[in-house]
C-alpha cells in the first residue's frame, strides 16, 4: 500500500471510527433508555388496566349489593318466592320489582344490560328487567351457586343462550334476619370492559391490550379486529407466563408473529392474564431513525474525509514523487545537474531543497574522486613499468649469471679430465668443491627463476579433483620401496577452483617436505585433510617427521630460509615460499604448527569465491 | 376391518403352558433386537372402526384433524370413519364389534344402559346440548308456555335425533307445562315444515341447523332447553365395555390421539377447515366453517380440559331421565362412564 492510501485511510480511519464508536454508544444507550421507559410504560398501562378492571367490576358489585339492601326489593322478591304464581299479589310484586327496582339498573343509566331476582332454591328467574328471561333456570350457573352466600363475580364466559361473551355480578337477597330471600344477578355490559381494554394510554398505534382466559383464549378482542374473544386461542411468550401467574416484560413475537414487546400481569381474582404489548418495530422507531441518520452521516463523513485525505496526501506525495524521480534520475543516470527545485516552506520543501545541495556536494566530491582514480592509475602503471624493469633486469641477471657458471663448471671438468695427472689430489679435490659450488649456484639460479616466473605467468583456473591431485603427487613423489614404510593417509577432499599446475606444485612442495623430513622415522606417517569453512576450505598436510621450532615458524615460508641443515635434508628454501605464492595469487592463506621431533603441519586455505 | 382380540379358553391354555418355551426363546431375541433397535419390526397398527352420528361435517373436525394430522398413526393406529346412524344403532354397531367407537348423545348411553347394554362413554366432546327450539321472530313465542296450543316439529320419527324429542319432553314436564296442549310433528331435518308454517315451532341444533336457518336471513326468537334446567351434554364418545377391560391400552390411545385433534380444532377452528372438506367432499364451506365457530363453546366451556366430564352432570342427567320415566329401570349411572382415560391423559385433577 503506498503512502497516499495509507495517508488517506488513516485520514478516514480518524475521522470515522470515533464518530462510530460515539454513534454506536449513543445508540446503545439510547436503545436501552427507550427500551426502559417503554418496559416501565407497558408495566404501568398494565397496572392502570387491572386497577380499571377492579373499580369496572367493584363498581357493578356495589350497585348489586346497594340494590339487594333495598327494603321494597327485599320484601317484593319475599313475596314471589313465598306466594303461589297464580297469587295476585305475586304479579303485583313481580311488576313493582321489575319496573321500580331492576328496569332502572339497565344501561345506559344502570350500567347493566340485564338484572334478575333468582328464586334461592330452583335457581328460576322470578323477575327481570328482561321479561323473556322469566322463568327460565340458573340452577347450574356457578354465580347463582356462589351469589347464594356472598357477592360473586363470575369471568369473562360464553353464554350459549345468548350467543355472546357475558360476566355475571351476583349477591344474596337476605331479609333483616340475614336469612337468605332470593339471588340478585346482573348482566355485565362489556363494552366498558372493551372500552377500559382498547383505550390507549399513550401515543403509540401498536399498543394493545387485551385478557386472555386460563384456557389461551383471548377474552377481549385484541386490537380493533374481530373474531378472537372466546373464539381463538393465543399461546405467546408472554401469554404462558403470565397464565403461569407471574408479573412481567419479554420479547417475544404475539398473536400476528410480529416482534413485540409485552408485559404481562395475572389477575388471579378473575383466573385471567392481562398482557400489554406494543410493536418492537414502533418502540424502537426513534433509535432506529435516530440509527439511519447516523449512518447517513457517518458515509457522508466518510466521503468528505476521503476526498480531503486524498488531496492532503497528494500535496505530500507530490513533492516525494519529484524526489524520487530525481534520485532515479542520479542514481541511474548520473545526472547531477538535476534539480527538484521546489518553493515550499514546509519539512518537504526543506528536504528538496537540502537534496539539491546534496547533489551540487556529491558532484564535487565526484569530480574529486575522478582525479584520485586518474593518479591512482598513474602511479600503477610506473609501479607496473618499474616493476616489470626490475623482473626482466633479475631474470636477465640470472640468465646471465648461468653463462659464467657454465664456464666454471666446464673449464674445472676440463682440468679435472684433460690435467689430471697435472693436478696433485688437493688440486682435484678444489675442483670438485668448485665444480660443487657451481652447480649449487646453478639450482639456486633455477629455483629463483621459477620463483620470479611465478609472479609474471597468468593463471588459468579451473575445477580441480584435489584428492585425485593428491593421491597422484604422492605416487610420482615415491618409490614402491619407499611406500612401504609410509603410512599415507588421504581424507576425502573438497575440491576446489584454481590453477591445476601451480596447485599441483603447491602439493608437490608440500608432500615431498613431509617424505622428505620423515624419512628417518621407522615408520612414516604423513596425513592429508581437507575440510569446508564458511568461506573457504581448508586443506592441511601433518606428518610425524623431525619438526621444527615453533619460535621459527616466521621464517618458515621465506625465501632461501632454512630451519635445518643441509647436510641432514637437502633443499635450498625456496619450496615453502613458492608454496606461500601461489596460496596467495589464489586469494588463499598459509600458516604452519610444529613441534621439534613430533612432526609438522602445513595448511593452506582457498576461497570459495574461487581464484582472486 | 373389525377389530378383534378374543382367545377361547382352549387357545389360552396352550398359551399358557407354552409360555415359559416361549419366553426362553423370545426373551434373548428381544434382548437382541433391543441392541440392534433398527432391526426392530414394527407392529402392526391396531384396527378401529369410529362410527360417527351423522353425516361428514365439522360437527366431527377433531376426528378428521386427529387422522389428517397423524395423531392416530403416532398412536398406530389405524381409523376408519363409518357416516351417520341412528344412535341406538350406533350402540348396537358397538356392542356387537361392528364399530369399536361411536359418537352419541348422552341420552342413548344412559338409555341402553338401563336396556343392559354394555357401552360406555369415555369422554364429552360436546360438553354443553346445542338443542335449541326456533320460532320466527314476529310470533310471540318467547319462552315454552308460549308453545301451547302451537304445533312443534320434534318427533324423533327416524330414531337418529331422540336427544330433539326427549329434551323437549323433558323442558315441558320440568315447566308443568300439558305436552298434550302442544301438536308434536316429526322433526324435519331440513325444516320444510317450519319454513311451510306447518310448524310454529321446530327442535334444531345451534350448530347446524340454526346457521342453516340464519344463512337464509330469518329472523328468530331462540329457546334453549338449558334456560329450563335441561342441561345435557351431547357428543360423546363411547364404545364397548369389553374394549375397555381387554384392551385399555388401545381405547386410551384412540382418546388421546382424538382429544389431541379437537384441542387443535378448538386452537384455531379455521386449521380444520380443508380436513372437514375432504370429508365431506367440499361441500359448503361457508356452512361448515360457521358450523366450527359455532360449536367452540360447546367443546371448550372455559371450564376444563377438552373432553371433561363431571359425576354431578351425570348424575343430574340419569336422575332428570329417571324423574320422568325415560329409563328402563333404574342402575348405577357410574356404569354409564368411565374418567378412567380422561385421568390418564390429563391427570385425575380437572382444571
Amino acid at each position: 500500500m503506498n503512502v497516499r492510501s495509507r495517508i488517506t485511510l488513516l485520514f478516514v480511519l480518524l475521522a470515522v471510527v470515533p464518530v462510530v464508536v460515539v454513534g454506536f454508544l449513543a445508540y446503545y444507550t439510547g436503545r436501552q433508555s427507550i427500551e426502559q421507559v417503554e418496559i416501565n410504560h407497558l408495566v404501568s398501562t398494565n397496572l392502570m388496566k387491572s386497577s380499571e378492571l377492579t373499580r369496572w367490576i367493584e363498581a357493578y358489585q356495589q350497585r348489586m349489593e346497594e340494590l339487594a339492601q333495598r327494603p321494597l326489593l327485599i320484601q317484593y322478591s319475599a313475596t314471589m318466592v313465598d306466594f303461589d304464581p297464580a297469587d295476585p299479589v305475586y304479579d303485583v310484586s313481580r311488576l313493582a320489582l321489575e319496573e321500580d327496582h331492576l328496569k332502572p339498573r339497565i344501561k345506559p343509566r344502570g350500567g347493566f344490560t340485564e338484572v334478575s331476582v333468582i328464586s334461592p332454591d330452583k335457581g328460576i328467574i322470578l323477575a327481570s328487567s328482561d321479561e323473556i328471561q322469566e322463568g327460565k333456570y340458573y340452577a347450574n350457573q356457578r354465580f347463582f351457586a356462589e351469589g347464594k352466600t356472598h357477592t360473586y363475580t363470575q369471568g369473562v364466559f360464553y353464554s350459549i343462550p345468548l350467543q355472546q361473551t357475558t360476566m355475571m355480578v351476583s349477591t344474596p337477597i337476605n331479609d333483616r334476619r340475614e336469612m337468605l330471600v332470593a339471588v340478585l344477578a346482573g348482566r355485565l355490559d362489556l363494552r366498558g370492559l372493551s372500552t377500559i381494554m382498547s383505550a390507549q394510554s399513550g401515543l403509540s398505534r401498536s399498543e394493545k391490550t387485551y385478557l386472555v382466559n386460563k384456557s389461551n383464549f383471548f377474552v377481549t378482542e385484541p386490537y380493533s379486529g374481530e373474531g378472537y374473544a372466546l373464539k381463538k386461542t393465543v399461546r405467546t411468550e408472554g401469554v404462558q407466563a403470565g397464565l403461569s401467574g407471574n408479573d412481567g416484560v419479554a420479547f417475544y413475537n404475539d398473536y400476528r408473529n410480529i416482534p413485540v414487546i409485552g408485559a404481562y400481569k395475572w389477575l388471579p381474582e378473575y383466573n385471567m392474564c392481562l398482557i400489554t404489548e406494543v410493536d418492537q418495530s414502533e418502540a424502537f422507531a426513534p433509535i432506529n431513525s435516530m440509527a439511519m441518520t447516523m449512518l447517513s452521516i457517518i458515509s457522508i463523513l466518510a466521503l468528505i474525509v476521503l476526498a480531503a485525505g486524498f488531496f492532503l496526501a497528494r500535496t505530500i506525495t507530490q513533492p516525494l514523487a519529484r524526489l524520487v524521480a530525481g534520485a532515479a534520475e542520479i542514481g541511474r543516470h548520473g545526472h547531477l545537474d538535476f534539480k527538484v527545485g521546489t518553493e515550499d516552506k514546509d519539512e518537504i520543501g526543506e528536504l528538496s531543497r537540502a537534496f539539491d545541495r546534496m547533489a551540487t556536494e556529491l558532484k564535487m566530491t565526484t569530480v574529486s574522486i575522478d582525479e584520485l582514480e586518474r593518479r591512482i592509475h598513474e602511479r600503477t602503471a610506473q609501479l607496473e613499468a618499474a616493476n616489470r624493469e626490475l623482473e626482466a633486469f633479475s631474470y636477465s641477471v640470472s640468465h646471465d649469471l648461468r653463462a659464467p657458471l657454465r664456464a666454471i663448471d666446464g673449464y674445472t671438468r676440463i682440468l679435472l679430465e684433460d690435467y689430471q695427472q697435472l693436478l696433485d689430489d688437493e688440486g682435484k679435490r678444489i675442483c670438485s668443491v668448485i665444480s660443487e659450488g657451481a652447480h649449487k649456484m646453478s639450482d639456486l639460479i633455477d629455483d629463483l627463476l621459477t620463483f620470479s616466473r611465478l609472479g609474471r605467468s597468468a593463471l588459468n583456473p579451473s575445477s580441480i579433483d584435489m584428492e585425485a591431485m593428491v593421491n597422484a603427487v604422492f605416487l610420482e613423489l615415491t618409490t614402491a620401496q619407499s611406500r612401504k614404510r609410509i603410512d599415507f593417509q588421504v581424507d576425502p577432499l573438497p575440491p576446489a577452483m584454481g590453477d591445476p599446475a601451480l596447485l599441483r606444485q603447491v602439493w608437490v612442495n608440500l608432500l615431498s617436505n613431509s617424505v622428505k623430513f620423515s624419512r628417518k622415522k621407522k615408520r612414516a606417517v604423513i596425513r592429508v585433510r581437507g575440510e569446508k569453512a564458511e568461506n573457504e576450505t581448508i586443506y592441511s598436510v601433518q606428518d610425524n617427521g623431525v619438526g621444527f621450532d615453533m619460535q621459527y615458524v616466521h621464517k618458515l615460508f621465506g625465501v632461501f630460509q632454512r630451519l635445518h641443515s643441509v647436510k641432514d635434508f637437502e633443499g635450498n628454501g625456496v619450496g615453502l615460499a613458492l608454496v606461500q605464492r601461489v596460496i596467495y595469487r589464489h586469494g588463499g592463506r598459509v600458516r604452519a604448527e610444529g613441534e621439534t621431533g613430533n612432526g609438522a603441519t602445513f595448511y593452506f586455505t582457498l576461497p570459495h569465491q574461487g581464484v582472486i | 376391518m373389525e377389530y378383534k382380540n378374543h382367545l377361547r379358553p382352549g387357545e389360552r391354555r396352550i398359551y399358557i403352558r407354552l409360555l415359559p418355551v416361549l419366553s426362553l426363546i423370545v426373551l434373548p431375541a428381544v434382548l437382541l433386537l433391543n441392541c440392534q433397535c433398527q432391526f426392530k419390526p414394527e407392529q402392526p397398527p391396531d384396527e378401529v372402526i369410529l362410527q360417527l352420528k351423522g353425516r361428514h361435517q365439522a360437527q366431527f373436525a377433531g376426528f378428521y384433524l386427529a387422522q389428517e394430522k397423524g395423531y392416530y398413526s403416532q398412536e398406530n393406529i389405524k381409523v376408519t370413519f363409518l357416516e351417520g346412524e341412528k344412535d341406538l344403532a350406533i350402540v348396537q354397531r358397538i356392542v356387537y364389534d361392528k364399530a369399536d367407537f361411536g359418537v352419541i348423545a348422552p341420552e342413548s348411553v344412559l338409555m341402553a344402559r338401563s336396556q343392559d347394554q354394555p357401552v360406555t362413554a369415555i369422554a364429552a366432546i360436546y360438553r354443553q346440548s346445542p338443542i335449541v327450539y326456533v320460532a320466527l321472530f314476529d310470533s310471540g313465542i318467547l319462552r315454552p308456555r308460549d308453545f301451547l296450543g302451537k304445533t312443534v316439529a320434534t318427533l324423533d320419527a327416524s330414531g337418529s335425533q331422540q336427544d330433539l324429542q326427549l329434551q323437549y319432553y323433558i323442558m315441558m314436564k320440568r315447566l308443568g307445562l300439558d305436552i298434550s296442549k302442544t301438536k308434536l310433528i316429526a322433526w324435519d331435518p331440513i325444516f320444510t315444515t317450519f319454513y311451510g308454517h306447518e310448524a310454529d315451532i321446530t327442535s334444531c341444533y345451534s350448530n347446524t341447523g340454526l346457521i342453516e336457518m340464519r344463512q337464509k336471513g330469518l329472523m328468530l326468537n331462540l329457546i334453549w332447553p338449558s334456560d329450563y334446567g335441561v342441561y345435557f351434554y351431547s357428543d360423546l364418545v363411547v364404545t364397548r365395555e369389553s374394549l375397555i377391560k381387554e384392551n385399555p391400552g388401545l381405547v386410551a390411545r384412540f382418546l388421546r390421539a382424538t382429544l389431541r385433534g379437537w384441542q387443535d380444532a378448538v386452537e384455531d377452528y379455521e386449521q380444520a377447515i380443508p380436513a372437514v372438506l375432504k370429508y365431506n367432499k367440499g361441500k359448503d364451506p361457508q356452512l361448515q366453517a360457521a358450523i366450527l365457530e359455532a360449536q367452540l363453546p360447546l367443546v371448550h366451556t372455559g371450564d376444563d380440559y377438552i373432553g371433561w366430564m363431571k359425576p354431578d352432570d351425570w348424575e343430574a342427567m340419569y336422575q332428570i331421565l329417571l324423574d320422568y320415566d325415560l329409563l328402563a329401570k333404574p342402575f348405577d349411572v357410574n356404569l354409564a362412564y368411565t374418567m378412567q382415560f380422561l385421568y390418564q391423559i390429563y391427570g385425575s385433577e380437572g382444571k
